[in-house]
Parts: C-alpha cells; structure tokens; sequence
C-alpha cells in the first residue's frame, strides 16, 4: 500500500471532502453566488414599500453590484478555509479529522483543490451566472451582465504597451489562492478568532514587510537600488522593464504560495489532540 | 501487538505519564482505570497517534502511530469521550466515514443503532448527546478493526443502553481484536473488561487479567469485617473485603474494590503482582 499518495483513496477523501464543504458552506456560497438577484429583489422590494425609485436605471445600479460582488468574494475568501477546515483546531472534530485512514498529503492536497479551485469556481459559476441571468431578465433596471462589460477595454486605456499581453485571469486567480491559503492557513491554525487574528496577522508581515524593504532600499547605493528597481532602463526600454516588474511579480506571488502551501502542509502533519 | 516502551508525556512542567511500559495483546478488551489526571486520555491519543510521545516508544503491529499512515489508521478506531455532532444524518456520515476502513460493514451499523433504539436518519447535530454517543459507538464496532479504543464509552448513556453496549461489544467485535476501554464507570463493563490495567501518576499500578486478580487477591462478601484487609467497603447486606489471596480460593473479582485497594496500597499490590 503507499502511504502517501493512492489515486483511488485520494478520489475517496475527495468526495468526503466535497461533501463536508457542501454540509459547512454551501449554503453559504449559494447565498453568495445568488447575491445579484438577492440584491436586485431588495432594492425593488424597497420601491415597493417606500413608493420610491431607488434605482434610476441600470448604470446607476452598478456600484452597487460591483460592490456586492467584492463582498461576496471577500466574504467567500475569508470564511471558506475557517467554515470548511477551522473545525480540525477543535478536539472533538479534529481528532475525527486526524483518525481518518487518508495520508496528510492526500487530506492537505484536497484542502487545496477545495480551496483554490473548487471553490472559486463554483463561486463565480453562481455569480457570473446569476448575474447574467438578471442582465437578460431586467436589461433595463438590472444593467449589462458581467460577462459583457468592457473590463478590458478600461485596461487596455492604461499606458501599457499594447503588445505585452497580461493574463488578468490568471493574476486575479493567482491572487484568490494567496488570500484563501491565507486564511485557510488561519482557519487551522488558530483555535478562536480565526479570520480576526488573520487579517492581523496579514496587517503585521505587510507593514513588517513595507519596513524591511524600506531600510534595505534605503541602506544601499542609489545607482544599485535604482538598477534592481528597473528605474533606470523603463524610460530607455520600458517593454523590458515593465515584463521584468511582471515577471518580478509572478515570482513574489509563486513563492509567497509555495510558502503558503508548505506552512498547511506542516500544521496538518504536526497538529496533535 | 501494542508495545508501549519507556513512555513519558508531560503537558508543561507537569508530568503525566513516565517510564510506562507494556504490551497489549490481541483478543483482549483492556480496561483503562485510573483517578482523574493520571493520563488514561493522554494514553489513548498517544496510542492512535494524536499526540507524539516526548521519550520512549509506541508500536502498533511495528508501526509508529504518530506518523499517521492510512495502513495504521485503518486497522484503528478511536472513540473519544466527547463526541462531534454533524451537520448530516447518521447513516449519511457513515456511508461516507465507512468507505475508509475496509471491514466496515453498514447492515451491521444499521443493526446496532436498531438495538440502540436510535434513528440512523436522524440528524447527528440534532440528536441528544446519548444519541450521538451510541451512533459513535456503532460505528466503531461496524468497523471492524483489530484495534480499538474508547475513552469513557458508556459516559452519556442510559441505563438500557449500557447493557446493549456490553452485549455489542462482544458479539460485533473480532475475536483477535485488542480493545482498550478507558472508564470510571468499572460496573458499566465488570464482565466485560479482562484484563485490567490501572494507572497512576507516572506509573502502572497493576496490568493483570482477571483470573491472575483473582488468583493472588481475595474478595470477601461476607457479613463480618475482618482485620488485615487491602480495602473494605460496607454494601447492603454485609461488606466488600479485598486481602492477599494466601489460600488460593476463588472468588469474584469486584473491579471497583479492586481499584480502592490497588491505590490504597500501591507499593504492596505493585509488589504482589511484580513478575520480577
């Protein structure tokens, strides 16, 4: 038998797992994906009671639902790991958690999946879907479904070279991981005040950060910082630079996820009852 | 085989268990006793791997329980004392529980949470915590495994229920299986547990099987209190007497006296039961 890592087990402790996120936040994420229409139905049911027109037309709806939809991500991000996984801190959960005949690979492998696909895929399933929904339902009130609205051509407005492609898709889903295994990561790692104590946790390493790299920048030469910095070729070159700031930023985020990756991996190996 | 080497945890600066050993071996359901603190659950979860021992070893069958491989994990089942109440039926939670320990069997779940008298369709966060208690308990013993292990089982239970538990536990569990129980409630399990192992702080006060119990202590029901016992205790109708069997009668072993002369006595009962 491999102990660490068997497809068929795996695929078992998968299902489990789907189903106890199903049971411990699907509700939730349906309330979350639904938002558009929920939102809608309150602003006209607030018509109706009040005999007033809070909705003008639909380009005055959309701060609201861009708002909305931020929310529902952020509320997403920051309860998924706690509601899902912050159980396993408790004794009772998670010595049953612990107990289960799964390898720690297999069960930090399927936390994972859960957190930085299943989830936001299904997140943005409902939403993108509602939203539409309610975009051809209600072209008046509702507005212009997500999926249409010109994201890119607002991105395309800024000075960037227009033959540099930037995959914004996969910026923004690498983004959603970090934030998820974040505060998954706090979910089981803290055992009371979990996304509390993560947001400040993120607050201090940003400003401990901010710190570190300010005396280093400020500790060195000019010229060196200056190159390092690509301050130096962007007006000379700024295609060049401005890929090697793309790539300097890839670079930061798969580390910040190895990282991230590793630190679950550990406290699921070495959390004890 | 269970072989427990020259175990020591402490929590802190306090120590709870130290220099323990001993075997546990197949086809015998271990009772657990000791006061409150001495470490029974700390035993426990060390035994299944949730806790790693500080010094000394344990070995399930060769394996360390502590690094928690699926080989281990499914020839084991671990019933805590308190118990998670889910958001899912029973039945639900242990189609999905069941399919990771290979012996499970769900007909005899089913049949057992029928002699519990409780509803596998029921709810497991609506359920009292007696339910909840008894769905466990089903599980464990539709597991099937060569190990399990329970700390405080009848804890929560009804009266009915205790003896549909002592009765479960005989008739579902495998013969070569080696059950440890951890209990206060010695009468819940009196014919069930053999044999006995009591604890205390740091050390094990006795690890004997009934029949030895009984072949080097004596345990008097008679009306008349007599000098030179371990331990008496006044019952309806006479006394309970516990003194060093030095006639070689039988009589029947009362767990509970047995527990108040072992710790009334410790040195002299280490003594009479050393193997040195």
């Amino acid at each position: 038998m491999n102990n660490v890592f068997s497809p068929k087990r795996f695929g078992k402790y998968f299902l489990y797992d789907l189903e106890n996120a199903k049971n411990n936040f699907g509700l939730t994420l349906l309330i979350l994906g639904l938002m558009p229409m929920i939102l809608y139905a309150v602003f006209q049911l607030i018509n109706l009671i009040f005999n007033r027109t809070l909705i003008i037309n639909a380009d005055g709806f959309i701060p609201a639902r861009i708002s909305s939809g931020i929310i529902c991500v952020a509320v997403a991000t920051f309860a998924f790991g706690t509601k899902v996984y912050g159980s396993i801190t408790d004794k009772r959960a998670g010595s049953s958690f612990l107990m289960l005949p799964a390898s720690t690979f297999e069960k930090w492998l399927s936390m994972v999946l859960m957190g930085c696909v299943v989830a936001p895929i299904c997140l943005s399933i409902l939403y993108v879907g509602s939203d539409t929904i309610m975009g051809l339902l209600f072209p008046n009130s509702f507005g212009t479904p997500i999926v249409k609205m010109p994201f890119y051509d607002i991105l395309a407005e800024t000075e960037i070279p227009v033959d540099i492609k930037i995959n914004y898709t996969g910026i923004a889903w690498g983004n959603w991981c970090w934030y998820m295994l974040f505060f998954t990561l706090g979910g089981i790692y803290f055992k009371k005040g979990k996304v509390g104590k993560s947001i400040l946790v993120m607050f201090f390493l940003t400003i401990l950060t901010s710190l570190l790299f300010a005396a280093i920048v400020g500790h060195f030469e000019t010229d060196w910082v200056n190159d390092a910095l690509l301050l130096n070729t962007i007006d000379e070159d700024p295609e060049v630079a401005i890929r090697k700031i793309i790539g300097l930023g890839k670079a930061l985020l798969y580390a910040q996820l190895v990282i991230l990756l590793g630190l679950s991996y550990l406290r699921l190996r070495t959390i004890k009852h | 085989m269970i072989e427990i080497k020259n175990l020591a945890f402490s929590y802190g600066p306090k120590n709870v268990l130290n220099n323990i050993s001993m075997s546990l071996e197949p086809g015998k359901i271990y009772g657990l006793l000791g006061e409150n603190g001495v470490g029974k659950t700390t035993l426990l979860t060390l035994l299944c791997g949730l806790k790693k021992p500080q010094e000394g070893s344990i070995t399930t069958d060769g394996i360390n329980p502590y690094d928690r491989l699926p080989s281990f994990l499914e020839n084991l089942y671990y019933l805590p004392d308190e118990v998670a109440p889910l958001n899912t039926t029973a039945e639900r939670w242990a189609r999905s529980c069941g399919k990771f320990w290979p012996a499970f069997n769900f007909d005899t779940f089913n049949t057992i949470m029928a002699e519990f008298e409780t509803d596998p369709a029921q709810k497991m966060n609506a359920m009292s915590s007696g339910q909840l208690k008894k769905t466990y308990i089903a599980f464990a013993l539709a597991a099937g495994t060569p190990f399990i292990l329970m700390d405080e089982p009848t804890n929560g239970l009804d009266i009915p229920s205790k003896a549909q538990f002592r009765a479960a536990i005989m008739k579902y569990t495998r013969e070569d299986s080696t059950i440890v129980i951890s209990t206060h409630q010695v009468r819940d399990l009196e014919n069930v547990i053999d044999p006995i192992v009591i604890l205390d702080t740091c050390d094990v006060l006795l690890n004997a099987s009934i029949a030895e119990i009984s072949e080097k202590l004596y345990f008097d029901y008679g009306t008349e209190l007599k000098p030179g016992n371990l331990y008496a205790e006044q019952l309806p109708g006479g006394f309970i007497q516990v003194y060093p069997n030095t006639t070689g009668k039988e009589s029947k072993v009362n767990i509970e006296a047995l527990f108040n002369a072992v710790h009334k006595n410790k040195e002299l009962v280490k003594g009479i039961f050393s193997h040195e």
